[in-house]
């Protein structure tokens, strides 16, 4: 499925209709080039969760929390391998009562379950064009994945 | 009697040990860099960069302490914010140690210890003064009016200033660091070039906003490649750059007009920039604000602001016991939690 963001207000309002949607377990792979979205994605899906403050990226640290709203945040720019990101110690999260939102999920695939919803980000042509395509696989993903569908 | 003091700091890239006396006395300060071991990647890489900590952390300990015959008086240890295993190697030596020597343990705030570092320099600090902290992981204004109180005024809402230059520098193929690369290639190029927004320069506040510089730059090279018409490299990185310090260098001397603070104090990685070092240099002085700009080598990660600032914590009455533990997100200002200190 595919959705069109015209402006960074589109993609975290898409977002923050996921976020409300979202219940612990779920886990959301972004893909995409620098610059599209993955982080105001997440900054939507804070919101949806109804949290207020900032969503800065983790390329840095990591994984960044927000335990209010049993939010993960992680970010693989910088792995190369599922491995890497496992050392960080995220299974904690994945197998928690958390809902884990996990930019440059393909570089680390192999380290989150199958069951997830997958939102790959690309360029639009002009300027704040995004285009996302959704596809959710297993329980939990193709939930995520018919709650998307009925924004269109 | 003199308080001696070994710090250690692992929390991101550098594996670094330092042995300074009273807050001020710099004995040493040794630093390891992974920088080589990440280059391939474009940034850090944090199972690495855990397992280099592993390897360098003790004989970096034992060239900061070679030469002084007795054990020192206290440990000082970065607890966070960085990379969680990275961090762990840091405080499990510290504690080994601690324990081992019978000596105490102190927990220590890696952005405070920025903060703070250009003590090591100007051998007393006159509180408050304005601090921007500038680096790979963060971009933060705080106020500093003592070891114990320090309020974030202004910071990132999204990339990190050193996050925005790595991530733009590989875009335009220069490189990690991106920091020193992109100070590098500007000097060659027109800041003028290309016109790239000046993101928050009017929110009414002092936090930043890069992530719509970089993709900005991204889409002005993707048009420029459409259209056949790519300006030079130098060009478009000075541009980049002028757009990011522009803003770094207004804010900063807005927040410290705003609070009442005469000094400005700069730390962080990014602070080594000769252009920020320059422009905040005018900028200081046309406002008539003191400036702080400690050297290169107190600007990048190392342990001898986190053995400063370690004893001025002790020297507050701060103790960490054997229980200590990580905090991967610690915010500059925050608590380190009283159950960790004994």
């Amino acid at each position: 499925m595919e959705l069109v963001s015209d402006s960074i207000d589109k993609t975290v309002s898409l977002g923050t209709i996921l976020g409300r949607s979202m219940t612990p377990g779920d886990v959301v792979c972004l893909e995409g080039e620098l610059g599209t979205g993955k982080t105001v994605m997440v900054l939507g899906i804070a919101r949806g969760r109804g949290y207020a403050g900032a969503v800065p990226s983790p390329t840095f640290t990591i994984i960044h929390t927000y335990p209010e709203v049993c939010l993960c945040h992680a970010d693989a720019f910088r792995l190369s391998s599922a491995d890497e990101l496992l050392e960080t110690g995220i299974e904690e999260y994945l197998e928690g009562d958390w809902i884990v939102a996990v930019e440059w999920a393909d570089r680390v695939r192999d380290a989150l379950p199958g069951d997830a919803l997958t939102v790959r980000l690309a360029f639009g042509r002009e300027d704040n064009k995004r285009l996302l395509t959704i596809e959710g696989t297993g329980e939990h993903g193709r939930r995520l994945a018919g709650v998307m569908g009925e924004v269109r | 009697m003199a308080v001696q003091v070994l710090g250690i700091e692992t929390s991101c890239d550098e594996s670094s040990a330092s042995l300074v006396r009273d807050g001020t006395g710099l004995i040493s300060n040794v630093v390891a860099s992974q920088v080589d071991l990440h280059r391939d990647y474009g940034g850090v890489v944090p199972e690495i960069a855990a397992r280099a900590h592993v390897e360098s952390i003790i004989p970096v300990i034992s060239e900061a302490l070679a030469g002084v015959g007795e054990r020192p008086d206290l440990i000082a240890v970065t607890v966070g914010p960085g990379l969680v295993g990275s961090l762990v190697v840091g405080i499990s030596v510290a504690k080994g140690l601690a324990w081992s020597w019978d000596v105490p343990l102190v927990a220590v705030n890696h952005l405070e210890a920025h903060a703070m570092a250009t003590v090591l320099e100007s051998n007393a600090l006159e509180y408050p003064f304005l601090a921007l902290v500038v680096s790979g992981g963060h971009t933060v204004l705080a106020e500093v009016r003592g070891v114990d109180d320090m309020e974030i005024v202004g910071e990132t809402l999204d990339d990190a200033l050193g996050e925005a230059y790595d991530k733009v520098s590989m875009y335009l193929g220069l490189g990690y660091p991106g920091g020193p690369a992109i100070d590098r290639v500007s000097a060659e190029g027109r800041s003028d070039a290309v016109p790239f927004p000046r993101a928050m320069m009017k929110s009414g506040d002092f936090n930043f906003s890069l992530s719509g510089l970089k993709t900005a730059v991204i889409r002005f090279m993707q048009k420029a490649k459409r259209e056949g018409d790519v300006p030079a490299t130098a060009d478009v990185a000075s541009s980049f750059q002028a757009a990011a310090l522009e803003v770094v260098v207004v804010k900063t001397v807005d927040a410290a007009l705003e609070r009442g603070l005469r000094k400005v104090v700069m730390g962080g990685g990014v602070a080594c920039n000769s252009v920020l070092r320059r422009w905040l240099a005018e900028a200081c002085e046309e406002n008539g604000l003191a400036l702080a700009q400690p050297s290169p080598s107190l600007c990048t990660d190392n342990a001898a602001m986190v053995a400063s600032l370690g004893y001025f914590r002790y020297k507050a009455g701060h103790r960490s016991g054997l229980e200590l533990d990580v905090y991967p997100n610690l915010r500059l200002g925050a608590t380190i939690p009283r159950g960790q200190e004994g």
